[in-house]
């Protein structure tokens, strides 16, 4: 059946078609110029960890000791020779690294989001919406995580569990994830707690609740999307964060061994040579900051797009 | 609200005690002890000196010693540096961590909020591209190579501040800002976020459509609502900040407590582990109260039942 | 924030694990070793500046200053400038009089006579031959627990007190009646006689160590007697102020007997756990002197015209060494169930296998690359200027055709056909010392040479020595610094079957017999001669693998004048000698 249209004062206007969230956001996020940049490099990266390996100029592992030694015993400069970034002093390509960093870095960092956002956004929802002693009850669970030491936790997990087959899925990483995972989640919680406390008391959930909306649809299809602002920046900021909390932990012998390298590994390992040879530790922090922008571009993206106050403006 | 208060106080008292009981037994659970070192004590050392300790017990019994000896505020002897207790350890050093993470804090607070509400404010102008370039700056920048580029700048090469230790007021700048780099970054992110959330709520848009100047919109309306998700990261913020960035006390020399947060669980110094664990505990679970309390100042609209 | 603290772990561990993970202080003669040693010239005292104070840092708060129950560098540094013990060693590791001015040994060399000088301590007190049987019964005594107790275990009735079960601990009476027994005694004040249960020909150098010093009961038994308030020493200086973890002020003790007297009025020791704020410090001009310069920046410095005339490079009495996990155990406290099993589950127990991966590796391309080019090879374990080093024990050079010749006969032994079959082998270390690039060089040229594979597993420290003496890795980074300048130091307990510090898991009769026999023969020249043979054994046998003899880059600036450098020095340049330490108009 054809829409009918009708002409209002010389413009046609077009009846509204059914239009969900998502559809919605969906167009007003094709039309938010930086977040389609976030998005396209978060795509790259995925590409990079995807296809990494295969369009590195060297395996990550082999060393050209020849180099090295003419150069003084020392890591080789970038944009000079064959190796487009330079090397560390074993002679072992930048890039080609860096490539395989961004495998692993990428992994962990999606991952251990979907853990946190996992456990934290529900408990956070059931305590900020309930409230009272379940609230107190939960908080006082976060708060207990949070006095955590969560790097004893994460030692005896790696100690307890890197034998078995659990502690050698996806080389090592499975163990990083989940000890990343769930230490972090409180943060989440803690904000998702927040942000229902403050938006339960509104009119319009008041509105909701007379008319009979269930608990559930309030809190899922209103409460959330409203407040997902900070949620949305945990997550951008989480990125990063995960992706350096892995590199400390593989300096204690969690989750990447060496020969592999993630980028956070590989800021840690260029420290030491930051006086005379920055590029080691200039290139991993601008991958991760890379990493950063674009998920910072796409979350802001995402929030402008999912925000439902903005619903209907084109 | 008092009765909430006195409550939320109270219920610090199981937090710590469930926070011992598990830090206990896995520090215990961990392999290794007080004694590793590259060169082997020999086997009767090692058995003597457990004795002494008391480590030949069963765990619940050493448990037992040790709460019963804490709640009266000795917190033992340390096991690495033998010749002094915790308690002495710690009041040498609180003072310094607290005042470094308390310094620091004022500096993330004083730039970091600001620096949101420019953003926000000039949303996806200059303002905002800078705030934000400033952020990812100080979020992948790790502390300690921010450490190290503010050493070698202004000390190596400039000569205004010394390069660690902590012995008056020229030495508390490098560290102060080095530790701050990260929170600033992180408060300017989520100010900006809560902001711009905020600027599209009704009442926003009651306020200016009734006229009112966009200033006192501004500071009465936005900031304080705006607040809430960072009066929740301030929490654990300023709870990390006092019990010492480990990162910095280290670069810097610093003989503060931080250090021994994680020192302490790399040579098994069971008892200053337990002191460490619990001092953090104690600020993260009072600081979340004041942080609960401020909720409700910032916000009437919500309600503690 | 999970990772901001995480973060910190990686300063922190890694600077902990350093000084406990790494091999330091090992000393070494420099007249033998490679290498510039620390400028030491002479300066008229005309020039000298007004203030003589010393800077220096050294590396981290000592968990005691407590002589009898020392055992960490940073305690030993700061410990042989407060106290000094009957004899002491000069710049070249000479055995040299000290507090005792003369000593006889008896033809049976079981019986040693040290008269004693006149001296007090800073107190006032005189320092009587009592002091020393007191201090060396204390450092015996099974209540003490002092960790280099078993420095003693030559003297007589001293191995009844060591091997006291520490379970069950006799009554204070029984103890106490088997301290009267030990063989220390003081005829008189001036006159101290040890009695050893069998002739020991290092025990002078034994005698030299910090544990030996005389001790004041009155004083140790005192309360907080360790610290500046209270502290009695008896060596060139006192401890005038200690801040914890910041910085210990040391004065020149007033009374101290020795020949040289401090010029320096003051020595102040800041404790810097990260090089590279210590690095920084010296540029600044915070600090005058300090070791290591970290490797990643001796390029730099030897280029820099403000910082390469204070720049050397100092031999270490220290040795890097990788374990090859040999398999056998006549302790039987071991995990080593796997080899019982199967041959191919431990190939490093095969000799041939072993000898493979030695030929396999280029040491010098590994201190190139590894260690900035400082270092010399080693291919044998007594270290260099040591009576018993051997330079020519070099049975299995680098050499990558013959390597895969006998690997090819390792693995037909083993029962494979290639080395990938043999699967991942276990290779440890300690994640945050700065081991990983030697650890990935050594890895990627058996992996080059052979095919082999190992799986590079990096722990916290205590972990990975828990893991290591337990025998569970197949290669294993380890080191060991001299305690002592005496081969037996680095030879038994490390490679002697059942050895407390063998963690080769190395067991040949042969060799245990040469160093039983070296360490009672009193010819010197015999001795160093069955050192070596004992360690002609080991390194045909490839028990190990070793790598590099220590050389330490060092800062000291050009107006610090007369400091020696030794190759025990780990702490802080100079360290053995402070007294003669003067600072220049500059």
């Amino acid at each position: 059946m054809a829409t009918q249209t009708t002409v209002v004062g010389g413009r046609v206007a077009r009846p509204r078609a059914g239009a969900s969230l998502w559809a919605d956001a969906w167009s007003r996020l094709r039309k938010n110029r930086l977040a389609i940049l976030g998005l396209i490099l978060v795509i790259l990266l995925l590409l990079a960890g995807a296809f990494g390996p295969i369009i590195a100029p060297y395996p990550y592992q082999v060393q050209d000791l020849v180099a090295v030694r003419a150069n003084h015993n020392q890591p080789i400069g970038p944009f000079v020779g064959p190796h487009a970034l330079g090397t560390d002093q074993l002679g072992r390509d930048l890039l080609s690294r860096l490539l395989d960093g961004a495998r692993i870095s990428v992994t962990v960092a999606f991952v251990v989001q979907a853990v946190i956002l996992t456990i934290g956004v529900p408990v956070g929802a059931i305590a900020g919406w309930f409230g009272g002693r379940i609230d107190n009850l939960l908080m006082r669970i976060t708060d207990v995580i949070y006095a955590f030491p969560d790097l004893l936790f994460i030692i005896l997990l790696s100690v307890a569990f890197r034998e078995t087959a659990f502690g050698q899925a996806l080389d090592g990483l499975l163990l990083v994830f989940v000890a990343i995972g769930l230490v972090s989640w409180v943060t989440v919680a803690r904000l998702v707690r927040g942000q229902l406390l403050a938006l339960k008391e509104t009119e319009f959930v008041e509105a909701a609740r007379a008319i009979g909306v269930s608990d559930r649809k309030i809190v899922t299809r209103h409460l959330l999307p409203n407040g997902i602002g900070p949620i949305i920046v945990a997550v951008t900021l989480g990125i990063p964060g995960a992706i350096l909390a892995e590199s400390t932990l593989a300096y204690i012998g969690i989750g990447v061994q060496p020969p592999r390298a993630s980028w956070g590994t590989l800021i840690y390992e260029g420290q030491k040579f930051i006086r005379a040879q920055p590029h080691l530790t200039l290139f991993p922090a601008i991958c991760i900051a890379i990493a950063l922008i674009s998920f910072t571009f796409l979350g802001d993206g995402l929030r402008d797009a999912l925000d439902p106050k903005l619903k209907g403006k084109q | 609200m008092i009765t909430y208060l006195a409550r939320r106080i109270l219920w610090i008292i199981p937090v710590l005690f469930t926070v011992s009981i598990i830090t206990f037994f896995l520090m215990h659970a961990v392999p290794g002890g007080p004694w590793d070192r590259d060169k082997r004590l020999p086997q009767a050392v090692q058995a003597r000196l457990n004795a002494q300790y008391g480590l030949d017990q069963p765990l619940p019994v050493q448990y037992v010693q040790w709460a019963g000896k804490f709640v009266t505020g000795d917190f033992g002897p340390s096991y690495r540096f033998q010749d002094r207790r915790v308690n002495d350890i710690v009041a040498d050093g609180l003072g310094t961590t607290v005042q470094l993470g308390v310094m620091a804090f004022i500096l993330a607070v004083l730039v970091g909020i600001p620096l949101g509400v420019i953003a926000a404010l000039g949303h996806n102008r200059w303002p905002d591209y800078l705030s934000t370039a400033i952020s990812i700056i100080g979020i992948c920048t790790p502390s300690f190579v921010l450490a190290i580029l503010l050493i070698v700048v202004f000390s190596v090469q400039l000569g205004w501040f010394p390069t660690g230790q902590w012995k008056g007021p020229n030495y508390w700048v490098l560290p102060t800002v080095a530790l701050a780099g990260f929170p600033i970054a992180v408060i300017a992110r989520y100010t900006r976020a809560s902001m711009l959330e905020v600027t599209r709520k009704d009442y926003i848009r009651t306020a200016q459509s009734k006229g009112l100047r966009d200033q006192s919109v501004v500071s009465r309306h936005m900031i304080r609502n705006a607040l809430i998700p960072v009066v929740t990261i301030l929490g654990p913020t300023l709870a990390f900040l006092v019990t010492g960035s480990f990162v910095i006390e280290r670069f810097f020399s610093i003989p503060g407590v931080g250090q021994f947060y994680l020192t302490s669980i790399s040579t098994r110094d069971y008892s200053l582990l337990m002191a460490m664990t619990m001092l953090y505990a104690f600020s993260v679970a009072f600081l979340n109260v004041v942080v609960d309390i401020l909720y409700a100042y910032i916000d009437p609209r919500i309600r503690y039942s | 924030m999970l990772q901001k603290r995480l973060l910190a772990l990686v300063g922190v561990v890694g600077i902990i694990a350093a000084a406990c993970g790494g091999s330091q202080a090992t000393p070494a003669p420099a007249s033998q070793a490679p290498g510039e040693s620390a400028p030491a010239s002479v300066e008229p005292t005309s020039d000298l500046a007004a203030d003589q104070i010393l800077k220096t840092d050294i590396q981290g708060e000592p968990p005691t200053l407590d002589p009898s129950k020392a055992q960490d560098s940073n305690s030993i540094t700061v410990l042989v400038a407060l106290h000094r013990p009957l004899v002491y060693i000069d710049k070249d590791l000479k055995v040299v009089p000290a507090l005792a001015e003369s000593w006889d040994i008896s033809s049976d060399a079981k019986t040693l006579t040290f008269h004693l000088r006149d001296a007090k301590y800073s107190n006032g007190d005189p320092i009587v031959a009592g002091d020393l049987v007191y201090s060396w019964k204390r450092l015996v005594d099974p209540r003490t627990a002092a960790p280099y107790n078993y420095v003693m275990a030559e003297v007589a009735g001293a191995s009844d007190l060591l091997g006291v079960d520490p379970k069950k601990l006799p009554a204070d009476s029984a103890i106490d009646a088997m301290l009267d027994k030990l063989g220390v005694a003081a005829p008189d004040d001036k006159t101290f006689v040890v009695t050893l249960a069998t002739p020991a020909t290092y025990f002078l150098s034994v005698a030299t160590l910090w544990v030996t010093v005389p001790i004041q009961e009155k004083w140790i038994t005192s309360a907080n007697a360790t610290e500046a308030a209270n502290y009695v020493s008896s060596g060139p200086f006192n401890l005038a102020s200690w801040e914890h973890n910041s910085e210990i002020v040391l004065k020149p003790n007033p009374n101290w007997y020795g020949d040289v007297k401090p010029t320096l009025t003051e020595i102040h020791m800041s404790m810097s756990p990260e090089p590279a704020q210590a690095m920084a410090a010296y540029e600044a001009g915070e600090i005058d002197t300090f070791l290591p310069v970290p490797s990643e920046d001796v390029e730099r410095v030897k280029n820099d015209p403000n910082l390469k005339d204070g720049y050397s490079e100092q031999p270490q009495l220290s040795i890097t060494y990788y374990t090859f996990n040999n398999g056998n155990d006549p302790t039987g406290k071991k995990k080593l169930d796997r080899c019982a099993a199967s041959a191919k589950a431990c190939p490093t127990a095969n000799k041939n296998f072993r000898i493979a991966l030695t030929e396999a590796v280029d040491k010098q391309a590994f201190i190139d690359a590894t260690f900035s080019g400082l270092g010399q090879v080693a291919n044998s374990m007594v270290m260099p200027g040591l009576p018993g080093y051997d330079e020519s024990l070099n049975p299995y050079p680098f050499n990558l055709d013959k390597a895969k010749e006998d690997m090819t006969k390792a693995l037909s032994e083993l029962g494979v056909s290639s080395a990938a079959d043999l699967g991942k082998l276990k290779f440890g270390f300690n994640s945050g010392a700065g081991h990983e690039p030697r650890v990935a060089f050594l890895a990627e040229a058996w992996r080059q040479a052979f095919g082999l594979e190992t799986d590079q597993i990096g722990t916290d420290f205590s972990v990975f020595l828990t893991q290591r003496t337990a025998g569970e890795y197949d290669l294993a980074r380890d080191g060991w610094g001299a305690d002592y300048p005496h081969a037996n130091n680095q030879l038994n307990g490390l490679f002697t079957c059942g050895g407390g510090n063998n963690d080769d898991q190395y067991c040949n009769p042969d060799f245990d017999k040469l160093i039983a026999d070296a360490a009672v023969e009193p010819d010197q020249t015999k001795q160093a001669d069955l050192y070596k043979q004992a360690q002609k054994i080991l390194t045909d046998d490839a028990g190990f693998l070793p790598l590099r003899f220590a050389v330490t880059p060092q800062l000291v600036q050009p107006y610090v004048k007369d400091l020696i450098s030794t190759s025990l020095d780990s702490q802080a340049p100079g360290e053995r000698f402070w007294e003669s330490i003067k600072i220049a108009n500059h």
